[in-house]
């Protein structure tokens, strides 16, 4: 599992690392229950401050996106149930807004962006919710 | 702690050393009238410790100048490499640090100033080889200037020692200490109150090497 | 829990000029600090002073509670100190020089030394004027490291020293960060390098320490900003914030921090968003 920092970027490094994580969990490549890094390897490996690794962790923790086991390390939970439509339609209509606005921009019309939508969906591991469409 | 900073000065020391013992052993014996090379023509005509004693002021000249190597070499070599602030980080007194370089440097002026006299008054004091009548006391003067060369040593090492620039004061201990080689070596009789005045000169140069030590800015 | 490091209004001249202007820090225990700035801002000079290799002209500073201006033996065997250019004697080899350093201490941990000499494959009859500037920082580290000290000082360690080795010293640094209680504090001009070892991060400029805040908080402030230029290129002006510059092409980038000073919350660990978003601007000029 490759992980990487960019420094100087303006994005801290811990929230780089949450990012990342979340996203290999969202496309498949950490599945649930499998082991992450312990702090001290991952800063290591990164070259990173372990209290930034510990950090990272942490915040993932709360979020309820990693669980610790004592004296075994960090995995990754299993996927938490789906929310319902409305939340789901409140949580992402602002990003498919601005995802719109710059589509507009460029002179992208409407079917385009869908199709690339789906298009990018295969890249990523869906629940029951991804099984239906092409 | 200390044996540890002894032994590496003795080890940079070394070379010098070495060198200095090489020469001095090297006028030493020609004095004595070995074949050796270019010095022996003129060697042959003077008598060491009666009269006028050119061999004897050789010895000063090269111990002097090895002395004057020796104080530079011990601070220079710090400064240029930035080990100071190596050295200087050492868990023990400022003080302590610089007065153990100062014993071995000294300890090397000494043994380089020494030899030759060593040498040479052996020789003469075995029978059937000096031209003259030999005393042991005839080369008290001799032990006196080694003792000097101390002064020069000390300077060279204040000098190397304080910041500044190179022309000015900085050169004023070493240019009053160069002193002691050129004019002292041409007295054969030394009084008995250079010993002291000296001591006393050098005890103020050792003060004054402390004190730069503790106020100067190292970096 | 005291500060291990309190400089109060610590001024030093060189002449007229001003090479550290009244700075103030406090550096708590347990803090590994990153103190940024480009060559000539005052780090170095600052990082003397703490040390006692150079007098302030006014202000004071402690190191662990001991006055910077009369340090004792017991202090400095507490506190590792690796001066600018990593010092050490080059005619030693590896191991005289340990066996040198040694000498100087009641508490050694030659483990530690061991382990980082034979990472690195250093050998120990290797002259130290023959090993590489990367390899030389490893073994001063390693000198500095073995009495076990409770407070690093490191005066950018990773000058001189090209990209993949200096990974490797900063993999070394990290690697002592896991002990905690230890308080370090290293300066550098790299940006990078104190964004991902510092837990606060101080801006010298100048002389003066222009920013002092959590590395988060100071992250979150960098903007970057590219001037295009038809034409000759002029000099990045020097400007407040300015923490970095280069040249690339006929574009001249720019990263500026807007970050101040912030106090220190007593409780570590909770930390709040700046509350702006990073960003991007580039600007198109041409000149007339």
């Amino acid at each position: 599992m490759e992980f990487t920092i960019t420094p100087a970027t303006g994005v801290p490094i811990y929230q780089q690392l949450t990012e990342q994580i979340a996203a290999a969990i969202a496309r498949g490549k950490l599945r649930p229950d499998d082991r992450l890094p312990s702090v001290r390897e991952m800063s290591q490996t990164l070259v990173v401050n372990p209290n930034t690794v510990a950090r990272a962790y942490t915040e993932l923790e709360r979020e309820g996106v990693l669980y610790t086991r004592p004296g075994l390390g960090v995995f990754v939970s299993q996927a938490p149930a789906p929310l319902t439509k409305k939340v789901r339609r409140e949580r992402l209509v602002s990003g498919v807004d601005r995802l719109l606005i710059d589509a507009v921009r460029v002179g992208a019309p409407p079917d385009e962006v869908a199709a690339l939508i789906v298009e990018r969906a295969s890249e990523f591991q869906w629940g029951e919710a991804g099984a239906s469409t092409p | 702690m200390l044996k540890t900073l002894a032994w590496k000065e003795g080890r940079e020391l070394a070379p010098i050393v070495a060198l200095g013992c090489l020469v001095q052993l090297y006028l030493a014996c020609t004095a004595t009238g070995v074949q050796m090379g270019f010095f022996d023509r003129e060697t042959i005509g003077s008598i060491p410790f009666v009269g006028y004693d050119d061999a004897a002021e050789r010895f000063f000249y090269v111990s002097g100048m090895l002395a004057f190597a020796l104080g530079l070499w011990q601070t220079l070599f710090e400064s240029s490499r930035g080990t100071f602030q190596f050295l200087l980080h050492r868990p023990v007194e400022r003080d302590k640090l610089l007065a153990t370089k100062l014993a071995v440097g000294g300890a090397a002026t000494l043994l380089i100033a020494a030899l030759p006299v060593v040498v040479y008054s052996l020789w003469a004091a075995m029978p059937g080889t000096h031209p003259s009548p030999f005393e042991w006391s005839m080369t008290a003067w001799c032990w006196q200037l080694a003792a000097q060369m101390l002064l020069v040593y000390l300077g060279a090492f204040l000098c190397g020692l304080r910041p500044g620039n190179w022309f000015g004061s900085r050169l004023l201990p070493v240019l009053a200490c160069a002193a002691v080689i050129v004019v002292l070596p041409a007295y054969n009789y030394l009084g008995w109150w250079t010993l002291p005045l000296g001591a006393a000169v050098a005890a103020i140069l050792v003060w004054v090497i402390l004190g730069v030590g503790r106020t100067r800015d190292f970096s | 829990m005291s500060d291990a490091i309190v400089i109060e209004r610590l001024t030093k001249h060189y002449g007229p000029r001003r090479v550290v202007d009244s700075v103030n820090l406090r550096i708590p225990t347990g803090c590994v600090y990153g103190l940024l700035g480009r060559n000539g801002a005052g780090k170095s000079t600052l990082i003397k002073m703490l040390m006692g290799m150079v007098h302030q002209d006014s202000g004071r500073a402690t190191l662990l509670g001991n006055d910077t201006r009369a340090l004792t033996p017991e202090t400095r065997a507490r506190v590792a100190y690796l001066a600018e250019g990593h010092p050490l004697y080059r005619w030693m080899s590896v191991g005289e020089a340990v066996r040198f350093t040694r000498g100087f201490y009641t508490v050694w941990h030659g483990q530690y030394l061991d382990e980082i000499l034979d990472y690195f494959a250093i050998s120990r009859s290797a002259k130290i004027g023959r090993l590489s500037n990367g390899q030389r920082a490893q073994v001063s580290l390693a000198l500095a490291l073995a009495p076990d000290p409770e407070l690093l000082i490191l005066d950018d360690p990773t000058l001189g020293i090209d990209t993949v080795v200096r990974r490797e010293l900063l993999e070394s640094i990290i690697h002592l960060i896991q002990r905690s209680g230890r308080t370090i504090l290293f300066s550098s001009h790299i940006l990078g390098d104190v964004e991902r070892v510092a837990d606060r991060v101080g801006v010298m400029s100048g002389g003066v320490l222009r920013a002092d805040c959590p590395t988060e908080h100071f992250t979150r402030s960098l903007k970057r900003v590219v001037l295009e230029f038809i034409g000759s290129v002029p000099r990045f002006p020097a400007t407040v914030g300015l923490v970095n510059r280069r040249q690339a092409g006929t574009d001249l980038r720019g990263l500026f921090s807007r970050a101040r000073r912030t106090r220190r919350r007593a409780g570590a660990g909770e930390h709040r968003s700046a509350g702006h978003e990073p960003g991007r601007r580039i600007h198109r000029l041409h000149p007339r």
